[in-house]
């Protein structure tokens, strides 16, 4: 039985087994999936949704080439390969979903850690969108990160530790969606440290007084 | 559909009536053939990563899993007939026309918070959204 606890709303699982979700958010709602045996059984049952009413579709005729030139495209084709990892990142964990490490070993840029303050740490990873900037966020054991109002939507999801807010405790494989409007301040468990992957749509604001001192440092980069 | 073809053909080996039935997978990889193909018609930079990376499927492989797969295919068979025609209408723009919930409100000039409603009640009466508490009794 999975332990996770905090999951992405229905709505966004049935524009994901629609093929209607936007990329960075998919790839969040990806990287939950390995961790929440029952949100991939619900999405089993939404994927069997989609079967049913493309049966209900009208069948269309095609020529006999069509057939022809498939078949023939399929005596064409390489043999498969399979979806190892060659690692070129420190940061890839074969604990984390295949995805998440597949965007850590992108060839385009190789995501390397940059201190945003004495507790945490962002990585950029390469998307190939330019909606949300996709990060790997480091909060150390213990860490308390500015207190922040977000300018847009964020997914979250942690890989690996935990942290806390002020309104939940989100563990291994847990889903956070933050809308525009909403405060929250994340700490970093005591026992160690936390990785979280995390889809930002616009820059935060920091709460507190001299907040927009740092407004330089976060801007965000979708890549 | 030529690429949903040869797809088929490609994946063929990786298919496992225990875990999905026959047009539930070619769903599926139809679905990711219409992902690939709007990414590569969109002006987007270079994914890098292959669309299947972002599926994963069903966890069990057992008789049980078979029996709980077929009824819960029945079921939103049965049921997917009987819907109230509203509710209907926006589960088939979503899954038949590509819309999202967002781009369906606005098309249908209904609000972001019914569009999510009709399709959750929708879901409800297939069975497919239940009481977290009652998920493992579904299952």
């Amino acid at each position: 039985m999975s332990t996770v606890n905090h999951h992405p709303e229905s709505a966004m699982l049935v524009d994901f087994s629609g093929g209607n979700l936007a990329t960075a958010p998919s790839i969040c709602v990806s990287a939950h999936l390995h961790f929440c045996s029952q949100c991939r059984n619900e999405l089993l049952r939404l994927d069997q949704v989609g079967s049913n009413l493309m049966s209900e579709v009208e069948p269309t005729e095609v020529g006999d080439h069509l057939f022809d030139s498939a078949m023939s495209q399929i005596d064409q084709l390489p043999e498969s390969d399979t979806a190892e990892v060659n690692n070129t990142s420190d940061m890839v964990d074969s604990r984390y979903p295949l995805l998440v490490n597949k965007l850590i070993n992108s060839s385009e840029s190789v995501p390397k850690w940059r201190r945003l303050s004495r507790w945490l740490n962002v990585a950029q990873v390469t998307t190939g969108q330019n909606e949300y900037e996709v990060a790997l966020h480091k909060i150390c054991a213990g860490g308390k990160t500015p207190r922040h109002n977000h300018g847009g939507q964020e997914f979250t999801v942690v890989l690996k530790g935990s942290f806390s807010d002020e309104h939940a405790v989100y563990k291994e494989g847990d889903f956070l969606s933050c809308q525009p409007g909403d405060v929250h301040q994340p700490l970093g468990a005591q026992n160690g440290e936390c990785i979280c992957l995390s889809a930002l749509a616009a820059p935060i604001k920091l709460s507190s007084p001299f907040g927009f001192l740092m407004k330089p440092w976060l801007r965000i980069n979708p890549m | 559909m030529q690429e949903v073809m040869i797809k088929v053909w490609q994946k063929s080996a990786s298919y496992n009536p225990a875990k999905a039935s026959a047009t539930t997978w070619i769903y599926t990889v139809a679905r990711n053939c219409r992902i690939d193909m709007l990414r590569r018609k969109s002006n987007t930079q270079y994914l890098p990563l292959e669309n299947e990376y972002f599926w994963h499927e069903a966890d069990e492989d057992t008789p049980v899993s078979l029996m709980r797969q077929k009824r819960s295919e029945d079921k939103v068979q049965s049921c997917l007939s009987r819907l109230p025609k509203e509710q209907g209408e926006i589960l088939r723009k979503v899954y038949l026309e590509g819309k999202s919930h967002a781009e369906a409100s606005n098309e249908l000039g209904l609000p972001l918070g019914t569009v999510k409603s009709r399709v959750r009640l929708a879901l409800q009466k297939m069975q497919i959204l239940v009481a977290p508490e009652f998920r493992d009794e579904v299952l």
